[in-house]
Protein backbone atom coordinates (compact mmCIF):
# COMPACT_ATOMS: atom_id res chain seq x y z
CA UNK A 1 0.00 0.00 0.00
CA UNK A 2 1.46 3.34 -0.97
CA UNK A 3 1.80 6.15 1.50
CA UNK A 4 -0.78 8.31 -0.23
CA UNK A 5 -3.47 5.68 -0.06
CA UNK A 6 -3.34 5.86 3.73
CA UNK A 7 -4.20 9.53 3.75
CA UNK A 8 -8.01 9.27 3.52
CA UNK A 9 -8.04 6.97 6.56
CA UNK A 10 -5.73 9.32 8.46
CA UNK A 11 -8.03 12.21 7.62
CA UNK A 12 -10.89 10.32 9.24
CA UNK A 13 -8.83 10.01 12.42
CA UNK A 14 -7.93 13.67 12.10
CA UNK A 15 -11.52 14.84 11.82
CA UNK A 16 -12.53 12.78 14.86
CA UNK A 17 -9.66 14.08 16.94
CA UNK A 18 -10.17 17.57 15.54
CA UNK A 19 -13.79 17.54 16.72
CA UNK A 20 -12.64 16.83 20.25
CA UNK A 21 -9.83 19.39 20.21
CA UNK A 22 -12.17 21.99 18.71
CA UNK A 23 -14.64 21.65 21.58
CA UNK A 24 -11.81 22.23 24.03
CA UNK A 25 -10.33 25.06 22.00
CA UNK A 26 -13.58 27.05 21.72
CA UNK A 27 -13.95 27.33 25.47
CA UNK A 28 -10.33 28.29 25.97
CA UNK A 29 -10.66 30.94 23.28
CA UNK A 30 -13.92 32.30 24.71
CA UNK A 31 -12.53 32.76 28.21
CA UNK A 32 -9.41 34.33 26.77
CA UNK A 33 -11.43 36.73 24.64
CA UNK A 34 -13.41 38.04 27.62
CA UNK A 35 -11.01 37.71 30.54
CA UNK A 36 -7.71 38.05 28.64
CA UNK A 37 -5.96 35.18 30.34
CA UNK A 38 -4.93 31.68 29.30
CA UNK A 39 -6.87 29.25 31.45
CA UNK A 40 -4.60 26.31 32.24
CA UNK A 41 -7.38 24.56 34.14
CA UNK A 42 -9.39 24.16 30.94
CA UNK A 43 -8.01 20.70 30.16
CA UNK A 44 -8.87 19.47 33.63
CA UNK A 45 -12.39 20.78 33.17
CA UNK A 46 -12.57 18.41 30.19
CA UNK A 47 -11.51 15.56 32.46
CA UNK A 48 -13.98 16.66 35.11
CA UNK A 49 -16.74 16.60 32.48
CA UNK A 50 -15.70 13.10 31.44
CA UNK A 51 -15.94 11.87 35.05
CA UNK A 52 -19.22 13.68 35.69
CA UNK A 53 -20.52 11.74 32.70
CA UNK A 54 -19.25 8.46 34.19
CA UNK A 55 -21.06 9.13 37.45
CA UNK A 56 -24.21 10.29 35.68
CA UNK A 57 -24.25 7.01 33.75
CA UNK A 58 -23.94 5.09 37.02
CA UNK A 59 -26.72 7.14 38.62
CA UNK A 60 -29.02 6.62 35.64
CA UNK A 61 -28.38 2.88 35.83
CA UNK A 62 -28.96 2.94 39.58
CA UNK A 63 -32.29 4.69 39.01
CA UNK A 64 -33.21 1.68 36.94
CA UNK A 65 -33.25 3.46 33.60
CA UNK A 66 -32.57 0.56 31.28
CA UNK A 67 -30.25 1.36 28.48
CA UNK A 68 -30.19 -0.53 25.22
CA UNK A 69 -27.56 0.76 22.80
CA UNK A 70 -28.67 2.62 19.70
CA UNK A 71 -27.74 0.25 16.91
CA UNK A 72 -24.95 0.46 15.69
CA UNK A 73 -23.54 2.66 18.47
CA UNK A 74 -22.03 1.13 21.59
CA UNK A 75 -24.26 3.17 23.88
CA UNK A 76 -27.81 4.39 24.11
CA UNK A 77 -29.96 7.19 25.38
CA UNK A 78 -28.36 7.19 28.83
CA UNK A 79 -25.06 8.30 27.30
CA UNK A 80 -26.72 11.31 25.67
CA UNK A 81 -28.49 12.19 28.91
CA UNK A 82 -25.26 11.74 30.90
CA UNK A 83 -23.41 13.95 28.41
CA UNK A 84 -25.90 16.76 28.93
CA UNK A 85 -25.83 16.35 32.71
CA UNK A 86 -22.01 16.37 32.66
CA UNK A 87 -21.97 19.58 30.60
CA UNK A 88 -24.33 21.26 33.05
CA UNK A 89 -22.37 20.12 36.12
CA UNK A 90 -19.05 21.22 34.63
CA UNK A 91 -20.56 24.60 33.71
CA UNK A 92 -21.80 25.02 37.28
CA UNK A 93 -18.35 24.11 38.64
CA UNK A 94 -16.73 26.75 36.43
CA UNK A 95 -19.20 29.40 37.58
CA UNK A 96 -18.54 28.51 41.21
CA UNK A 97 -14.78 28.66 40.62
CA UNK A 98 -15.22 32.08 39.06
CA UNK A 99 -17.24 33.41 41.99
CA UNK A 100 -14.88 32.09 44.64
CA UNK A 101 -11.53 32.33 42.90
CA UNK A 102 -11.11 34.15 39.61
CA UNK A 103 -13.42 37.07 40.36
CA UNK A 104 -11.27 38.07 43.31
CA UNK A 105 -8.15 38.13 41.14
CA UNK A 106 -9.67 39.87 38.14
CA UNK A 107 -8.49 43.31 39.15
CA UNK A 108 -5.00 41.96 39.84
CA UNK A 109 -4.42 41.33 36.14
CA UNK A 110 -3.99 38.47 33.67
CA UNK A 111 -0.75 37.01 35.09
CA UNK A 112 -2.30 36.44 38.50
CA UNK A 113 -5.33 34.86 36.83
CA UNK A 114 -3.09 32.63 34.74
CA UNK A 115 -1.16 31.44 37.77
CA UNK A 116 -4.31 30.84 39.77
CA UNK A 117 -5.65 28.78 36.86
CA UNK A 118 -2.52 26.60 37.00
CA UNK A 119 -3.27 26.18 40.69
CA UNK A 120 -6.87 25.21 40.04
CA UNK A 121 -5.69 22.82 37.32
CA UNK A 122 -3.69 20.88 39.92
CA UNK A 123 -6.50 21.04 42.44
CA UNK A 124 -9.09 19.81 39.95
CA UNK A 125 -6.91 16.94 38.75
CA UNK A 126 -6.19 15.81 42.28
CA UNK A 127 -9.79 16.11 43.34
CA UNK A 128 -10.77 13.98 40.34
CA UNK A 129 -8.14 11.42 41.28
CA UNK A 130 -9.26 11.46 44.90
CA UNK A 131 -12.92 10.92 44.04
CA UNK A 132 -12.69 8.56 41.07
CA UNK A 133 -9.22 7.03 41.52
CA UNK A 134 -6.20 7.06 39.21
CA UNK A 135 -6.97 3.90 37.22
CA UNK A 136 -8.61 4.09 33.79
CA UNK A 137 -12.39 3.81 33.79
CA UNK A 138 -14.83 2.86 31.05
CA UNK A 139 -18.19 4.21 29.90
CA UNK A 140 -19.02 0.86 28.32
CA UNK A 141 -17.26 -2.44 27.86
CA UNK A 142 -18.22 -3.28 24.30
CA UNK A 143 -15.46 -2.99 21.75
CA UNK A 144 -16.48 -1.63 18.43
CA UNK A 145 -15.08 -2.79 15.11
CA UNK A 146 -14.58 -0.14 12.46
CA UNK A 147 -16.72 -0.62 9.41
CA UNK A 148 -15.82 -0.04 5.82
CA UNK A 149 -17.45 2.98 4.21
CA UNK A 150 -18.39 1.88 0.71
CA UNK A 151 -16.71 3.83 -2.06
CA UNK A 152 -14.38 5.89 0.15
CA UNK A 153 -11.91 3.21 1.10
CA UNK A 154 -11.91 4.21 4.74
CA UNK A 155 -12.99 2.48 7.91
CA UNK A 156 -15.01 4.32 10.52
CA UNK A 157 -16.45 3.25 13.84
CA UNK A 158 -20.12 4.17 14.18
CA UNK A 159 -19.30 5.88 17.49
CA UNK A 160 -17.05 8.23 15.58
CA UNK A 161 -20.00 9.49 13.57
CA UNK A 162 -21.61 10.30 16.89
CA UNK A 163 -18.48 12.16 18.06
CA UNK A 164 -18.24 14.30 14.94
CA UNK A 165 -22.01 14.77 14.87
CA UNK A 166 -22.25 15.97 18.48
CA UNK A 167 -19.31 18.32 17.97
CA UNK A 168 -20.97 19.68 14.83
CA UNK A 169 -24.30 20.22 16.57
CA UNK A 170 -22.64 22.01 19.49
CA UNK A 171 -20.64 24.26 17.17
CA UNK A 172 -23.80 25.18 15.25
CA UNK A 173 -25.62 25.88 18.52
CA UNK A 174 -22.74 28.09 19.62
CA UNK A 175 -22.78 29.96 16.33
CA UNK A 176 -26.49 30.69 16.65
CA UNK A 177 -26.05 31.66 20.27
CA UNK A 178 -23.26 34.13 19.45
CA UNK A 179 -24.94 35.67 16.41
CA UNK A 180 -28.67 35.47 17.14
CA UNK A 181 -29.21 35.91 20.86
CA UNK A 182 -28.87 39.10 22.84
CA UNK A 183 -26.61 37.45 25.42
CA UNK A 184 -24.42 35.99 22.67
CA UNK A 185 -24.03 39.34 20.97
CA UNK A 186 -23.28 40.97 24.30
CA UNK A 187 -20.62 38.32 24.86
CA UNK A 188 -18.95 39.25 21.56
CA UNK A 189 -19.33 42.93 22.43
CA UNK A 190 -17.68 42.36 25.82
CA UNK A 191 -14.84 40.48 24.13
CA UNK A 192 -14.38 43.38 21.71
CA UNK A 193 -14.31 46.13 24.31
CA UNK A 194 -15.28 45.53 27.91
CA UNK A 195 -15.29 49.22 28.84
CA UNK A 196 -17.64 50.13 26.03
CA UNK A 197 -19.84 47.17 26.98
CA UNK A 198 -20.13 48.57 30.51
CA UNK A 199 -20.83 52.04 29.13
CA UNK A 200 -23.65 50.52 27.07
CA UNK A 201 -25.22 49.10 30.21
CA UNK A 202 -24.20 45.48 29.59
CA UNK A 203 -23.86 43.61 32.87
CA UNK A 204 -20.36 42.32 32.16
CA UNK A 205 -20.21 40.19 35.32
CA UNK A 206 -23.20 38.22 34.07
CA UNK A 207 -21.58 37.90 30.64
CA UNK A 208 -18.41 36.55 32.28
CA UNK A 209 -20.48 33.85 34.05
CA UNK A 210 -22.12 32.93 30.75
CA UNK A 211 -18.70 32.69 29.14
CA UNK A 212 -17.45 30.30 31.81
CA UNK A 213 -20.61 28.23 31.59
CA UNK A 214 -20.59 27.86 27.81
CA UNK A 215 -16.84 27.41 27.42
CA UNK A 216 -16.72 24.78 30.13
CA UNK A 217 -19.83 22.96 28.95
CA UNK A 218 -18.18 22.59 25.54
CA UNK A 219 -14.95 21.44 27.19
CA UNK A 220 -16.88 18.85 29.19
CA UNK A 221 -18.47 17.58 25.98
CA UNK A 222 -14.99 17.33 24.48
CA UNK A 223 -13.84 15.32 27.49
CA UNK A 224 -16.79 12.91 27.20
CA UNK A 225 -16.24 12.46 23.46
CA UNK A 226 -12.54 11.82 24.09
CA UNK A 227 -13.61 9.14 26.56
CA UNK A 228 -15.84 7.54 23.92
CA UNK A 229 -13.08 7.64 21.32
CA UNK A 230 -10.28 6.40 23.59
CA UNK A 231 -12.54 3.86 25.32
CA UNK A 232 -11.29 4.94 28.74
CA UNK A 233 -10.92 8.03 30.88
CA UNK A 234 -8.22 8.99 33.36
CA UNK A 235 -7.73 12.11 35.49
CA UNK A 236 -4.95 13.14 33.08
CA UNK A 237 -7.24 13.07 30.02
CA UNK A 238 -7.54 16.83 29.64
CA UNK A 239 -4.07 17.78 30.74
CA UNK A 240 -2.63 15.65 27.94
CA UNK A 241 -4.78 17.41 25.36
CA UNK A 242 -4.13 20.91 26.64
CA UNK A 243 -1.03 21.48 24.52
CA UNK A 244 -2.86 20.62 21.29
CA UNK A 245 -5.75 22.79 22.40
CA UNK A 246 -3.48 25.76 23.04
CA UNK A 247 -1.87 25.21 19.64
CA UNK A 248 -5.32 25.18 18.02
CA UNK A 249 -6.37 28.39 19.77
CA UNK A 250 -3.17 30.24 18.87
CA UNK A 251 -3.20 28.97 15.30
CA UNK A 252 -6.78 30.08 14.78
CA UNK A 253 -6.23 33.52 16.29
CA UNK A 254 -6.53 33.73 20.03
CA UNK A 255 -9.91 34.96 21.22
CA UNK A 256 -11.80 33.99 18.09
CA UNK A 257 -14.06 30.92 18.56
CA UNK A 258 -14.27 30.34 14.80
CA UNK A 259 -10.50 30.42 14.61
CA UNK A 260 -10.42 27.84 17.40
CA UNK A 261 -12.58 25.52 15.29
CA UNK A 262 -10.34 25.88 12.25
CA UNK A 263 -7.22 25.59 14.41
CA UNK A 264 -8.48 22.42 16.07
CA UNK A 265 -9.11 20.75 12.73
CA UNK A 266 -5.79 21.83 11.22
CA UNK A 267 -3.76 20.70 14.25
CA UNK A 268 -5.46 17.30 14.38
CA UNK A 269 -5.43 16.69 10.62
CA UNK A 270 -1.81 17.71 10.13
CA UNK A 271 -0.72 15.56 13.08
CA UNK A 272 -2.56 12.50 11.77
CA UNK A 273 -1.55 12.90 8.14
CA UNK A 274 2.09 13.28 9.14
CA UNK A 275 2.05 9.71 10.47
CA UNK A 276 1.96 8.53 6.87
CA UNK A 277 5.49 9.88 6.45
CA UNK A 278 6.91 10.07 9.96
CA UNK A 279 6.88 8.08 13.15
CA UNK A 280 3.79 8.68 15.31
CA UNK A 281 6.11 10.08 17.95
CA UNK A 282 6.48 13.23 15.85
CA UNK A 283 2.73 13.90 15.71
CA UNK A 284 2.73 16.74 18.26
CA UNK A 285 5.90 18.21 16.76
CA UNK A 286 4.32 18.40 13.31
CA UNK A 287 1.28 20.14 14.72
CA UNK A 288 3.50 22.71 16.38
CA UNK A 289 5.65 23.22 13.28
CA UNK A 290 2.46 23.98 11.34
CA UNK A 291 1.42 26.40 14.08
CA UNK A 292 4.77 28.19 14.04
CA UNK A 293 4.78 28.35 10.24
CA UNK A 294 1.33 29.93 10.18
CA UNK A 295 2.29 32.42 12.87
CA UNK A 296 5.37 33.50 10.91
CA UNK A 297 3.12 34.39 7.97
CA UNK A 298 0.21 35.65 10.08
CA UNK A 299 1.37 36.59 13.56
CA UNK A 300 -2.20 37.06 14.78
CA UNK A 301 -3.28 33.59 13.71
CA UNK A 302 -5.66 32.64 10.91
CA UNK A 303 -8.67 34.57 12.16
CA UNK A 304 -7.08 37.07 14.49
CA UNK A 305 -7.42 40.69 13.51
CA UNK A 306 -5.77 42.63 16.29
CA UNK B 1 -27.49 75.51 44.21
CA UNK B 2 -31.16 75.72 43.47
CA UNK B 3 -33.42 78.33 44.84
CA UNK B 4 -36.88 76.99 45.59
CA UNK B 5 -39.11 77.34 42.57
CA UNK B 6 -36.30 77.60 40.11
CA UNK B 7 -36.31 74.97 37.37
CA UNK B 8 -33.79 72.27 38.14
CA UNK B 9 -30.92 71.73 35.74
CA UNK B 10 -31.02 68.40 33.99
CA UNK B 11 -27.35 67.95 34.82
CA UNK B 12 -25.63 69.71 37.66
CA UNK B 13 -21.93 69.16 38.30
CA UNK B 14 -20.78 70.94 41.41
CA UNK B 15 -17.20 71.52 42.54
CA UNK B 16 -15.82 68.22 41.20
CA UNK B 17 -12.29 67.12 42.05
CA UNK B 18 -11.31 64.03 40.15
CA UNK B 19 -8.54 62.18 38.33
CA UNK B 20 -6.58 58.96 38.26
CA UNK B 21 -5.33 57.74 41.62
CA UNK B 22 -3.64 60.47 43.57
CA UNK B 23 -3.31 62.78 40.58
CA UNK B 24 -6.32 65.06 40.53
CA UNK B 25 -6.67 66.32 36.99
CA UNK B 26 -9.70 68.45 37.73
CA UNK B 27 -9.81 70.47 40.91
CA UNK B 28 -13.09 72.20 41.41
CA UNK B 29 -15.08 72.21 38.16
CA UNK B 30 -18.75 73.17 38.19
CA UNK B 31 -21.03 73.12 35.18
CA UNK B 32 -24.74 72.83 34.51
CA UNK B 33 -26.75 71.69 31.53
CA UNK B 34 -30.34 72.85 31.22
CA UNK B 35 -33.15 71.01 29.45
CA UNK B 36 -32.59 70.78 25.71
CA UNK B 37 -29.33 72.69 25.83
CA UNK B 38 -26.12 72.01 23.98
CA UNK B 39 -23.19 72.84 26.25
CA UNK B 40 -19.62 72.71 25.01
CA UNK B 41 -16.55 72.37 27.20
CA UNK B 42 -13.32 73.53 25.59
CA UNK B 43 -9.80 73.93 26.84
CA UNK B 44 -6.25 72.93 26.07
CA UNK B 45 -4.97 69.36 26.25
CA UNK B 46 -4.72 68.21 29.83
CA UNK B 47 -7.29 70.70 31.06
CA UNK B 48 -9.40 67.81 32.31
CA UNK B 49 -12.18 67.75 29.72
CA UNK B 50 -12.31 63.98 29.26
CA UNK B 51 -11.82 63.46 32.99
CA UNK B 52 -14.90 65.59 33.57
CA UNK B 53 -17.07 63.44 31.30
CA UNK B 54 -15.72 60.20 32.76
CA UNK B 55 -16.46 61.44 36.25
CA UNK B 56 -20.01 62.44 35.34
CA UNK B 57 -20.57 59.00 33.84
CA UNK B 58 -19.20 57.12 36.84
CA UNK B 59 -16.07 55.81 35.15
CA UNK B 60 -14.04 57.81 37.64
CA UNK B 61 -15.05 58.43 41.21
CA UNK B 62 -14.63 62.03 42.31
CA UNK B 63 -12.64 62.79 45.45
CA UNK B 64 -14.94 65.70 46.12
CA UNK B 65 -18.04 67.30 44.66
CA UNK B 66 -21.40 66.06 43.41
CA UNK B 67 -23.08 65.16 40.15
CA UNK B 68 -26.85 65.26 39.98
CA UNK B 69 -29.26 64.35 37.26
CA UNK B 70 -32.44 66.35 37.50
CA UNK B 71 -31.90 66.89 41.20
CA UNK B 72 -31.05 63.26 41.96
CA UNK B 73 -27.55 62.63 43.28
CA UNK B 74 -25.72 60.20 40.99
CA UNK B 75 -22.18 60.82 42.28
CA UNK B 76 -20.11 57.66 42.24
CA UNK B 77 -22.81 55.44 40.71
CA UNK B 78 -21.60 52.75 38.29
CA UNK B 79 -21.89 53.42 34.54
CA UNK B 80 -24.35 50.52 34.23
CA UNK B 81 -26.68 52.32 36.65
CA UNK B 82 -26.16 55.75 35.15
CA UNK B 83 -27.10 54.43 31.69
CA UNK B 84 -30.36 53.22 33.15
CA UNK B 85 -31.04 56.72 34.49
CA UNK B 86 -30.90 58.21 31.02
CA UNK B 87 -27.36 59.40 30.43
CA UNK B 88 -25.46 58.03 27.44
CA UNK B 89 -21.77 58.47 26.87
CA UNK B 90 -19.78 58.30 23.64
CA UNK B 91 -16.05 57.86 24.37
CA UNK B 92 -13.51 59.59 22.17
CA UNK B 93 -11.71 56.43 21.04
CA UNK B 94 -12.66 52.76 20.86
CA UNK B 95 -16.30 53.75 20.77
CA UNK B 96 -17.63 50.94 18.56
CA UNK B 97 -17.52 47.15 18.83
CA UNK B 98 -15.30 46.45 15.79
CA UNK B 99 -16.19 42.79 15.24
CA UNK B 100 -19.93 43.40 15.55
CA UNK B 101 -22.00 44.57 12.62
CA UNK B 102 -23.40 48.09 12.58
CA UNK B 103 -26.84 46.72 13.44
CA UNK B 104 -25.43 44.67 16.33
CA UNK B 105 -23.61 47.75 17.62
CA UNK B 106 -26.92 49.62 17.69
CA UNK B 107 -28.62 46.68 19.40
CA UNK B 108 -25.92 46.70 22.07
CA UNK B 109 -26.60 50.39 22.63
CA UNK B 110 -30.14 49.36 23.55
CA UNK B 111 -28.99 46.38 25.63
CA UNK B 112 -30.94 47.43 28.72
CA UNK B 113 -34.19 47.79 26.75
CA UNK B 114 -36.57 44.86 26.66
CA UNK B 115 -39.08 46.31 24.17
CA UNK B 116 -39.05 46.38 20.38
CA UNK B 117 -36.20 48.39 18.91
CA UNK B 118 -37.82 49.03 15.53
CA UNK B 119 -38.79 52.67 16.10
CA UNK B 120 -35.44 53.66 17.55
CA UNK B 121 -33.58 51.88 14.76
CA UNK B 122 -35.63 53.71 12.14
CA UNK B 123 -34.89 57.03 13.86
CA UNK B 124 -31.15 56.35 13.96
CA UNK B 125 -31.18 55.26 10.30
CA UNK B 126 -33.11 58.39 9.38
CA UNK B 127 -30.48 60.51 11.10
CA UNK B 128 -27.53 58.52 9.72
CA UNK B 129 -28.72 56.93 6.44
CA UNK B 130 -25.28 55.45 5.75
CA UNK B 131 -25.72 53.18 8.78
CA UNK B 132 -28.76 51.52 7.22
CA UNK B 133 -26.85 50.83 4.01
CA UNK B 134 -24.02 49.28 5.98
CA UNK B 135 -25.98 47.62 8.77
CA UNK B 136 -24.60 44.15 7.98
CA UNK B 137 -20.99 45.34 7.79
CA UNK B 138 -18.62 44.99 10.73
CA UNK B 139 -18.13 48.35 12.41
CA UNK B 140 -14.36 47.87 12.43
CA UNK B 141 -14.36 47.98 8.63
CA UNK B 142 -15.99 51.43 8.43
CA UNK B 143 -14.23 54.77 7.99
CA UNK B 144 -13.53 56.98 10.98
CA UNK B 145 -16.50 59.23 10.26
CA UNK B 146 -18.85 56.30 9.85
CA UNK B 147 -17.59 54.75 13.08
CA UNK B 148 -18.33 58.03 14.83
CA UNK B 149 -21.89 57.83 13.49
CA UNK B 150 -22.19 54.25 14.76
CA UNK B 151 -21.00 55.45 18.15
CA UNK B 152 -23.55 58.27 18.23
CA UNK B 153 -26.27 55.97 16.94
CA UNK B 154 -25.43 53.44 19.64
CA UNK B 155 -25.91 56.10 22.31
CA UNK B 156 -29.16 57.39 20.75
CA UNK B 157 -30.75 53.93 20.86
CA UNK B 158 -31.75 54.60 24.47
CA UNK B 159 -33.37 57.97 23.75
CA UNK B 160 -31.19 59.46 26.47
CA UNK B 161 -32.09 62.55 28.46
CA UNK B 162 -28.45 63.61 28.44
CA UNK B 163 -25.85 62.77 25.84
CA UNK B 164 -22.16 63.07 26.76
CA UNK B 165 -19.88 63.34 23.71
CA UNK B 166 -16.10 63.18 24.08
CA UNK B 167 -14.56 64.92 21.07
CA UNK B 168 -17.07 63.69 18.51
CA UNK B 169 -15.18 65.33 15.63
CA UNK B 170 -11.63 64.27 16.51
CA UNK B 171 -9.83 63.06 13.43
CA UNK B 172 -12.64 63.90 11.01
CA UNK B 173 -12.21 65.90 7.79
CA UNK B 174 -13.47 69.52 7.93
CA UNK B 175 -16.47 68.57 5.82
CA UNK B 176 -17.40 65.77 8.21
CA UNK B 177 -16.87 68.04 11.19
CA UNK B 178 -19.61 70.34 9.82
CA UNK B 179 -21.89 67.39 9.20
CA UNK B 180 -21.33 65.98 12.67
CA UNK B 181 -22.23 69.28 14.30
CA UNK B 182 -25.36 69.51 12.19
CA UNK B 183 -26.34 66.05 13.44
CA UNK B 184 -25.71 67.16 17.00
CA UNK B 185 -27.92 70.20 16.33
CA UNK B 186 -30.71 67.92 15.05
CA UNK B 187 -30.39 65.69 18.10
CA UNK B 188 -30.71 68.74 20.32
CA UNK B 189 -33.84 69.80 18.45
CA UNK B 190 -35.31 66.43 19.45
CA UNK B 191 -35.02 67.55 23.05
CA UNK B 192 -31.83 65.75 24.06
CA UNK B 193 -29.54 67.76 26.32
CA UNK B 194 -25.97 67.43 25.15
CA UNK B 195 -22.65 68.01 26.85
CA UNK B 196 -19.76 68.05 24.40
CA UNK B 197 -16.05 68.16 25.06
CA UNK B 198 -14.27 69.51 21.99
CA UNK B 199 -10.93 70.28 20.39
CA UNK B 200 -12.57 71.93 17.37
CA UNK B 201 -13.47 74.73 19.75
CA UNK B 202 -14.41 77.49 17.33
CA UNK B 203 -16.68 75.23 15.33
CA UNK B 204 -18.28 73.70 18.41
CA UNK B 205 -19.08 77.06 20.02
CA UNK B 206 -21.10 78.09 16.94
CA UNK B 207 -23.54 75.30 17.72
CA UNK B 208 -23.44 75.67 21.49
CA UNK B 209 -25.99 77.41 23.67
CA UNK B 210 -23.35 77.86 26.31
CA UNK B 211 -19.70 77.09 26.66
CA UNK B 212 -17.21 76.54 29.44
CA UNK B 213 -13.48 77.01 29.14
CA UNK B 214 -11.43 74.77 31.40
CA UNK B 215 -7.80 75.41 32.15
CA UNK B 216 -5.50 73.66 34.62
CA UNK B 217 -8.38 71.59 35.92
CA UNK B 218 -10.55 74.57 36.85
CA UNK B 219 -13.37 76.65 35.35
CA UNK B 220 -11.85 79.59 33.48
CA UNK B 221 -14.60 81.22 31.46
CA UNK B 222 -18.29 80.57 31.16
CA UNK B 223 -20.64 82.30 28.75
CA UNK B 224 -22.96 81.77 25.82
CA UNK B 225 -21.32 80.17 22.80
CA UNK B 226 -21.57 83.40 20.84
CA UNK B 227 -20.01 85.57 23.53
CA UNK B 228 -17.14 83.15 24.07
CA UNK B 229 -16.46 83.22 20.35
CA UNK B 230 -16.25 87.00 20.38
CA UNK B 231 -14.24 87.18 23.60
CA UNK B 232 -10.78 88.28 22.41
CA UNK B 233 -8.96 86.62 25.29
CA UNK B 234 -10.66 83.27 24.71
CA UNK B 235 -10.02 83.68 21.02
CA UNK B 236 -6.34 84.29 21.47
CA UNK B 237 -5.71 81.59 24.05
CA UNK B 238 -8.05 78.78 23.08
CA UNK B 239 -9.40 79.25 19.60
CA UNK B 240 -6.15 79.92 17.82
CA UNK B 241 -7.64 83.13 16.38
Amino acid sequence: MSILSEIPQLMVYGVVEGSIITLGAIGLSLTYSILKFANFAHGDMMALGAFFCLTSLAVLRFLGLEDSPFDPLSFGFNMVAALIIAMALAAATAMILDRFLYRRFRRAGPIILLISSIGSAFILRNVIQFIWGPQPQYYFKAIQISQKVPGLGVRIKPDEFFIVGIAGVLVIFLHFFLTRTKTGKAMRATADNMDLAKVSGIDTERIILWTWAIGTALAAAGGVLAGIENKFITPQLGWHMLLSIFAAVILGGIGNPYGAMAGGMIIALSGEISTAFLSTAYKPAVAFIIMVAVLIVRPTGLFGNK
Amino acid sequence: MHILGEVMSILDVSDIHSGYGETKIIRGVSITVEHGETVVVIGPNGAGKSTLLKTIFGLLRPAQGTVSLHGEDITGMSPEKIVRMGICYVPQVDNVFPSLTVLENLEMGAFIRKDDLGTSLREVYKRFPVLEDKKRIKAGKLSGGEQQMVAMGRALMLNPRVLLLDEPTAGLSPLLVQEMFQKIQEIKENGVSTLIVEQNAAEALKYADRGYVLAMGKNRYHDTGEKLLSNPEVGKLYLGA
